[in-house]
């Protein structure tokens, strides 16, 4: 039966219980009472004998013979039928008893068999000293009418037990499940964004694990739901200043008096343009991992070709500054997710680039190596740009940390940027078990982020 | 030079326009996929700027129906999305080369510039080697008569070798023939993408020749 409902299952479960538990008493029974010599049926075969041959009077032979009397319509032995012989005539007997002697031969102890096309179990007992023999025996009619009426009233006990099951089982289920239907009341009536852990008093502790776990999902709900607020809020104070820059550049344009002046300030406006945009891109990338609820699904990938694919796009950039980009690549794969990656690969370049400055050399190294015994592939973005003091190295990869003289910066490219692209790279590196060092650049100048992917 | 630019952005469109035909260039536009699919079977093109985020299908079925018409125009993807993943799906679908928006249109003139000087007035036989067979008109390679899906960059790779058969390219033809020229990046690029052919291959295709470049193997060895 497939049904959900608990109520149904255990009223199931509970005929099966009662079905099952009546099955193996019967069978008890069933064994007990026909042990041969021993089991009920002949135990009381014989116990009627004894008796009746005990309570029978002396002088029984010398009774005067008489006419055996039809049995009265409805008249029967429900039992057994029984005969007391003397002096080999049947002197008294139960109403129904056969005419014929039950057991012929007359021996004591039991027999079986067949007496007017009906098959009879017989036992003969006899007193030699008084000359009396009794003989009792079961039909198998009387035996199986019997068994019926036993079965039937043992059948009905099984029902009012089965009864008395289920009525207990439905009331204590609905009662149970009270404070389950209060839980929905509570939950139908809180405000959409309502994530205080619920509180469920009276609740079965059984289900203590299912409001537990789904406290933790509104924990972990109230985190994104946080993560995202502090987004909005981030990305709305992040956006404000570069379109305001851009705002101010376009309005000079319009009101340039030469040439020259306006060909200035369109050349900052299309630079503020590029501004916001990588600025809306990291905070687009934000965005996507903060909205990541599951750990992403890692694949063994080359790292190599999502190199080639990423530096490329740094090739204009990297001209216009008139910078140099070495790229070197071994083989060997990592465990990854390939967009995470290309997002990493992206801001370790893209800072590279940004910080090292007009005319300056970028390195792109990726190789198989050993760390702390564990083998895997060193990804290192390295820059001859102005560097990052020892102290600061570690915070370089919080949201919104700008290294010293970062955020305002005579003529100085780290003027653009976000604070984002490392806290990115920092977070990805997380997602793939990879850890990052920071070092000194290029010629002992710059800067140099390593970040170590164990081997797939 | 005809282009076709399949953008949905009006705005975009119009800008880019202007900027295409002030550098010479005769620009088609198409709105959609299905406008795109039109355009590309009425006219000759020397290129297709595409955008992947068309409204209706992707930029991806245009690409897949020029390639499965064997037509070898030089596209580019303009998109959006600037996910790795997508950028490989569109590479591999058979895009010549793939520019994130936004960009700056410099950058979108130069990478059009390379990619039409590198198809620009080649007769294209058929070229094979060692079971290793390349039609340059329709695109594809095959190795022992089964298709083998190569990126532009790879397919760019193996093209110039295969037309240089038994004479070494060095790996600065080979930059060359697969980006245009570069000042900027030194790299072993070249070497990852032999790499990768090599994989897809066959180890033995593409001999090294320490010091000088690559060739491909004259098929001696080759059964």
């Amino acid at each position: 039966m497939k049904t959900r409902s608990l109520r149904w299952r255990l009223t199931w479960v509970s005929v099966k219980c009662v079905l099952v538990a009546w099955l193996v008493w019967l069978g008890c029974q069933a064994w007990q009472l026909s042990r041969a010599h021993y089991g009920f049926w002949d135990e009381s075969q014989r116990e009627v004998a004894a008796q009746i041959l005990e309570s029978m009077p002396d002088g029984l032979e010398s009774l005067p013979p008489r006419e055996r009397p039809a049995v009265p319509a409805g008249h029967r032995d429900h039992k057994m039928s029984w005969q007391v012989w003397a002096s080999g005539r049947n002197v008294v007997y139960s109403i129904a008893a056969p005419g014929e002697p039950l057991k012929p031969d007359f021996r004591d102890g039991f027999a079986r068999r067949s007496i007017a096309g009906q098959v009879w179990h017989v036992y003969s007992l006899s007193d030699p000293r008084r000359g009396l023999i009794v003989q009792v025996g079961r039909s198998k009619e009387m035996i199986a009418n019997e068994i019926a009426r036993w079965v039937g009233l043992s059948l009905l006990a099984a029902g009012l037990i089965f009864v008395l099951f289920v009525l207990t089982v439905w009331t204590v289920i609905g009662r149970s499940l009270r404070p389950v239907a209060a839980l929905r009341d509570t939950l139908r009536t809180r405000p959409p964004l309502d994530l205080t852990p619920l509180q469920a008093p009276g609740l079965p502790t059984e289900f203590s694990p299912l409001v537990d776990a789904f406290n933790d999902q509104l924990t972990r709900v109230d985190t994104a739901v946080q993560n995202e607020r502090r987004f909005i809020a981030d990305a709305a104070h992040e956006l404000r200043t570069p379109l305001a820059v851009l705002s101010a550049h376009a309005d000079l344009a319009r009101r340039a008096a030469t040439e020259e002046e306006r060909d200035t300030a369109l050349r900052r406006l299309s630079a503020g343009v590029a501004r916001a945009a990588r600025l809306s891109e990291q905070l687009l990338d934000l965005a996507r991992l903060d909205a990541q609820t599951a750990a992403p699904t890692l694949v063994p990938l080359d790292l190599a070709p999502l190199l080639v694919l990423v530096v490329r796009d740094f090739e204009t950039l990297a001209r216009e500054r008139q910078q140099r980009i070495l790229l070197r690549t071994e083989d060997g794969r990592v465990l990854g997710d390939v967009d995470l990656l290309g997002i990493l690969i992206r801001n370790l370049v893209d800072n590279a680039v940004r910080y090292a400055g007009e005319g300056g050399r970028i390195e792109v190294i990726c190789r198989r190596d050993v760390r702390d015994g564990v083998g895997g592939i060193a990804l290192c973005v390295a820059d001859d740009g102005p560097g990052v003091a020892p102290e600061e190295r570690e915070r370089i990869f919080h949201r919104f940390y700008r290294a010293n003289g970062a955020g305002n910066g005579h003529g100085n490219p780290r003027s653009s940027g976000s604070g984002i692209g490392l806290s990115l790279v920092a977070r990805i590196a997380r997602t793939h078990n990879a850890r990052i060092h920071v070092e000194d650049g290029l010629d002992g100048r710059g800067l140099a982020i390593t970040v170590f992917f164990p081997a797939a | 030079m005809n282009l076709l630019l399949v953008e949905d952005d009006t705005m975009l469109a119009e800008a880019l326009c202007a900027g295409l035909r002030a550098h010479g260039f005769r620009v088609d536009t198409a709105g959609d996929a299905a406008l795109a699919r039109t355009a590309l079977v009425e006219h000759d093109f020397d290129a297709v700027l595409l955008d992947l985020g068309l409204p209706g299908s992707s930029g991806l079925s245009v690409l897949s129906y020029l390639r499965g018409r064997y037509d070898a125009t030089p596209v580019i993807i303009l998109t959006a999305r600037d996910k790795l993943s997508d950028r490989i799906a569109g590479l591999d679908a058979g895009a010549d080369d793939y520019i994130v928006k936004p960009f700056q249109p410099d950058e979108l003139f130069a990478r059009l510039r390379a990619v039409m000087r590198r198809t620009q007035g080649r007769v294209s036989p058929v070229l094979s080697c060692n079971g290793v067979v390349l039609d340059p008109a329709r695109r594809e390679v095959t190795r022992d008569g089964a298709a083998v899906p190569l990126s532009a960059h790879e397919f760019r790779t193996l093209l110039l070798l295969m037309e240089r058969q038994g004479r070494v390219v060095t790996r600065e033809q080979l930059e060359e023939a697969v980006y245009g020229s570069s000042g900027t990046i030194e790299s072993n690029t070249i070497a990852v993408y032999v790499h990768q052919l090599r994989r897809k291959l066959g180890e033995q295709l593409i001999v090294t020749v320490h010091g000088q470049g690559y060739r491909i193997s004259n098929g001696g060895a080759a059964a």
